[in-house]
Formats: C-alpha cells, structure tokens, sequence
C-alpha cells in the first residue's frame, strides 16, 4: 500500500480495531473493510479520497456507528416502549437518509428533540399510573387495617379513598387517563405490575406482580371506590378478587434468581444478550 | 500526476454534489467549490506560493467544517421549533468565522461548545425542577387535606420553586416560555393558570383544618353504620388472607411489535 495513504487511513484503521468484534456494528464494520479495500486498490492520495466519495464511504463511516448504536438499542428494548422504540427509529432513519455528516448531525439533533418532548409527556404518564396503582394498593392495606381495627384506621381508609377518586379525576380531565386508556396501553401493565427489570442490558424480561391484579384494581375502581357506597358498606362488602403480593422479603431472593434464570432463557436466543448483564 | 489532478477534481466534485444534497453544509460548499474553481484555473501550474495556498485551505476547510456543524445544529433546533437556541447557537459560532490560524479555531470552538453546553445544561436543570415541581403539585392536588403526605409534598414544591428563582427564574417564566411549555403534557390554556396556583400552594398549610374535622365526621359515621359487625369484619379479612397468595411473576415482553406481555408464574407462596 501507498505509504501516504497508510498514514492516511491509520485514524480509521485504529477506529476499527475497537469495533471488529462488537457483534452489533454490522453496517460499521462493513463500511471499514470497504474503505480499506478501496485504499488497497487506489495509487495515489487523491484517487483514495475520490473513489471514497464516490461510494459515499466518509458518510457510512460516520452514519453508520450512527444505525448500529441506535439498532442495538431498539432491540433491547420492550417493543410496548413505544416512544422510546419510536426515538431509536427515527434516529436509524436519520442514519439511513442523511446525505452528508451535516445533515447526519441535522438529522439526528432534530430527532433526539422531537422525541424529547413524547418522552417528557410518557414519562408524566407513567407518574400518575404508578400514583394511581400506589393508592389503590394502599387503599387495599388500609381496608385490611380499618376491619382490624376500625377507630385506629378508618380516617386512612376514608383518606385514601378520597384521594383515589381526586386523582382518578385529574388523571381523566387533564390528562385523558381514564381506565380503559390505561389498560389499552400495555406498556402502562409495567406501572400497574410493578415491573422490575432483570437485565441491566434490556426492558423485556421483568419480575412482575400477578396479572390478576389488574382485574382485581378493576373491581376496586369501579366496584367500590368510585361508587357510592358508604365505607362501613366497603369493609362489609366480600370482593370477588383479592389482591396478591409480590413474594416476601425472606424469599424474594431465592425467587428473584429463579424468575430472571426463567428470563433467560427467553432473551438468550438473540445476539446481543449477555448473561453477564442479569441483575439476579 | 496528471491523473491525480483527475482524482482531486472528481473528489472535489463529488463533495460539491454530496454536500450541495445534504443542504446542511453552505460553508464548506462553499469553499469546494472556490477549490474546485481556482484549481481549474491554476492548470497544473502550482508556483512557489503552493504550500500557503494549501495551508490557507486546510484552514479555510477547518473553519467551514466548525461552522456547518454549529449551522446543522442550529436549523435542527429552529425547526423543532426552539428558535431562542438556534439563535444562541448561531450566535455562540460567530467567533470561530473570525479565526486566522489553527490556534484561534481551536480556542473559538472550545468557547462555542462551552457556552452551548452551559445553555442547554443550565435549561436541562430548569427544565428537571420543573417537572418534579409540577409532579409534586399533582401529588398535593391528589391528597387529602388531612393527609400528612401532604406537607411532605408541598415542602419538595417550595423547594423546586426556590432552586428555580436561584437559577433568576420562576414557575411562571418557565411555564410561559414555549421550550419548557413543549415538554410538559398541560394544555397552553391551563398555564397561565398552574403557574398562579403552584405559587399559592407553597405557601398552604401541612394540613387543612376544615379536611380534618371532615374526616373525623366521616369515621363517626362510619363506626356508627358499622354497629355491632367487629367479628363480620373480622372473617372477611382473615378470609381475604386466606385467598391472597404472594407470587413472583416473570413478564416477558412481545418479539418485535407492541402487544400483550406473557406472563408466567415462576414462584407461589401464601401471605405471611
């Protein structure tokens, strides 16, 4: 190889080093050998530069670390993260269409904004769906508590289910969260079932709370919190559902790893899943 | 050689073409093109003045490369619709049109990048109270008056309010500034309106007393409509005890498009 084209091309050639063995730099690596080939094959500086420009190879090599950091992250991601999985795509695309590094940069600032304010809106969502299923469970202790012992709990009780309806009301009116929204959206069952994630590399395995639950927060909304049925005629009422809690501080270990080995194996089949990365 | 004036006119073509495309690029369009212009006119003949020339060029390059990058950033943010940090971005690259030599592009560039940064991060800061502060207002509108949650609550909202004065703004400026505005979920009608009652609520007090005497009345009546039904209330808990069973569930999300997770129970127990 021409040696002014060695010294040329030693910044990509260190570049690539680093990133030849990530699985996920496809498009990266390929761009690289590539522009490798082509420096084998070229005589001089200038025909580098210009057979390099002519495959739109300086753009790849920028753009292309772009999709393949981007397209790694979609697909850690739980596809029900919506506005998260639609950032992730909208800055592939600008990866994909970007005709020169400047636009790559317009591209992906005018991305990484949009999408800033879907996040910032998602996030008050999910806010109010885990105060809403916070009070609700509350509300469930407070029942238990109040036909224990009526005198010492039943202001809680009362409290709590006055605070449920007030929030179920702002949810509503100012946000347009009323129930049938929130279960229509199944990202919102991670708030609801108190999902914690058990890989620090992905949002789609999680130790969650039983399904049943939601049913069960169905029944308690609109069965008794909302109606008008007087608090001594709650305690007194039998529910058709009761809750079911997570497991119990003494186990939850034990039962943690079994339910993240459990998780797995459903994550191991694709490329980038790292056991390493299990939290438990 | 002759070919190498080939491949240095194709090269400096084909950046006129792909940055001419890319429509982001009007500095360093403009400098290829005054490249591939006064290389055709210089015909091979290179002179004695040849190294400035190309020296004047790296520059000339350098200083277009800066301030494209400076001009991309700018347009992304004019059109998401953040024109005041377009124009402080736009403002922030003035000096680095200005530079003579390496050393002074370099200094202008830091400086540029500095004083965006601080923008953006100080309007990050702004912008992270802001939302706590409005959560908080939720959680406190969502209370009871009589709840001691309360005035946990309106004390994180006073001192969200106060890290924002520090900052020289207020609930109100923010709300009205159309940046902050865009990243909160509050219709433009209702703004105005949050801003006056945020400021009222720091200063409520932990409990309200009318709430208080309120619930008081509440158990009474409670406890008199539950009369003599202590062991009903009884066997319904134990009961409910009975049919709780403490579970640990693994949630498995879909492959590849939204939809119903899969949930499988991987532990069981009953409650303690």
């Amino acid at each position: 190889m021409n040696p002014q084209i060695e010294q040329f091309i030693a910044p990509q050639r260190a570049a690539y080093e680093m990133i030849k063995n990530e699985a996920f730099m496809k498009r990266t690596r390929e761009a690289y050998e590539k522009y490798f080939a082509i420096a084998e094959k070229a005589r001089s500086l200038p025909e580098l530069k210009q057979l390099a420009e002519k495959g739109n190879l300086p753009l790849r090599l920028n753009s292309s670390p772009v999709y393949d950091s981007y397209s790694l992250l979609f697909e850690t991601h739980d596809p029900n993260l919506q506005p998260l999985c639609a950032r992730e795509e909208s800055l592939m695309s600008a990866a994909e269409e970007a005709r020169s590094a400047d636009e790559l940069r317009y591209l992906v600032e005018l991305a990484v904004r949009r999408s800033k304010r879907e996040l910032a809106v998602e996030e008050f969502h999910a806010f109010l769906t885990v105060m809403l299923a916070g009070k609700i469970l509350s509300y469930d202790i407070g029942k238990a508590n109040a036909r224990l012992s009526p005198e010492q709990f039943l202001a809680g009780f009362i409290m709590m289910r006055e605070e449920i309806i007030t929030t179920y009301t702002i949810m509503v009116e100012l946000f347009g969260l009323d129930w049938e929204t929130i279960i229509d959206t199944p990202r919102r069952m991670r708030e609801l079932l108190l999902f914690e994630n058990l890989s620090s590399q992905t949002s789609r395995i999680a130790c969650a709370l039983d399904p049943q639950n939601i049913e069960w927060m169905r029944e308690m909304l609109f069965e008794e919190i909302l109606t008008e049925k007087s608090t001594a005629q709650l305690l007194l009422r039998r529910s058709r559902l009761v809750f079911h809690p997570s497991v119990p501080a003494e186990s939850s270990d034990e039962a943690l790893r079994k339910i993240a080995r459990a998780g797995w194996e459903k994550i191991k089949h694709f490329e980038w899943a790292d056991e390493t990365k299990m939290l438990y | 050689m002759s070919n190498d004036r080939d491949h240095t006119d194709g090269f400096y073509t084909l950046m006129i073409e792909h940055l001419s495309e890319g429509g982001c690029s009007p500095h360093s369009l403009a400098v290829f093109e005054r490249r591939l212009r006064e290389f055709n006119e210089s015909a091979g003949d290179e002179g004695s003045g040849g190294r400035k020339a190309e020296q004047d060029l790296v520059l000339e390059t350098a200083v277009a490369e800066k301030l494209d990058e400076l001009y991309a950033v700018a347009r992304a943010c004019e059109d998401s619709g953040d024109t005041e940090m377009a124009g402080f971005v736009r403002e922030s690259a003035a000096a680095i049109g200005e530079s003579r030599d390496h050393e002074s592009l370099g200094k202008a560039t830091s400086k540029a990048a500095e004083k965006i940064d601080a923008f953006a991060l100080k309007r990050e800061e702004l912008l992270k109270n802001l939302t706590s502060a409005i959560m908080d207002y939720i959680t406190i509108l969502c209370c009871h008056g009589a709840d001691s949650e309360r005035r946990l609550a309106i004390l994180s909202l006073d001192e969200k309010c106060a890290s924002i004065e520090k900052q020289g703004e207020t609930i109100k400026s923010l709300l009205l500034h159309p940046w902050f505005a865009a990243h909160l979920p509050l219709p433009e009608t209702e703004l105005e309106a949050t801003a006056e009652a945020i400021e009222q609520m720091r200063r409520w007090p932990a409990i309200e007393k009318g709430a208080v005497s309120l619930i008081r009345e509440e158990v009474k009546a409670a406890l008199d409509e539950l009369g003599e039904s202590r062991r009903e209330l009884y066997a319904l808990h134990a009961e409910d005890e009975k049919r709780s069973i403490r579970t640990g569930f693994l949630a498995v999300s879909p492959e590849d498009s939204p939809g119903s997770y899969t949930f499988t129970k991987i532990w069981e127990g009953f409650s303690s």
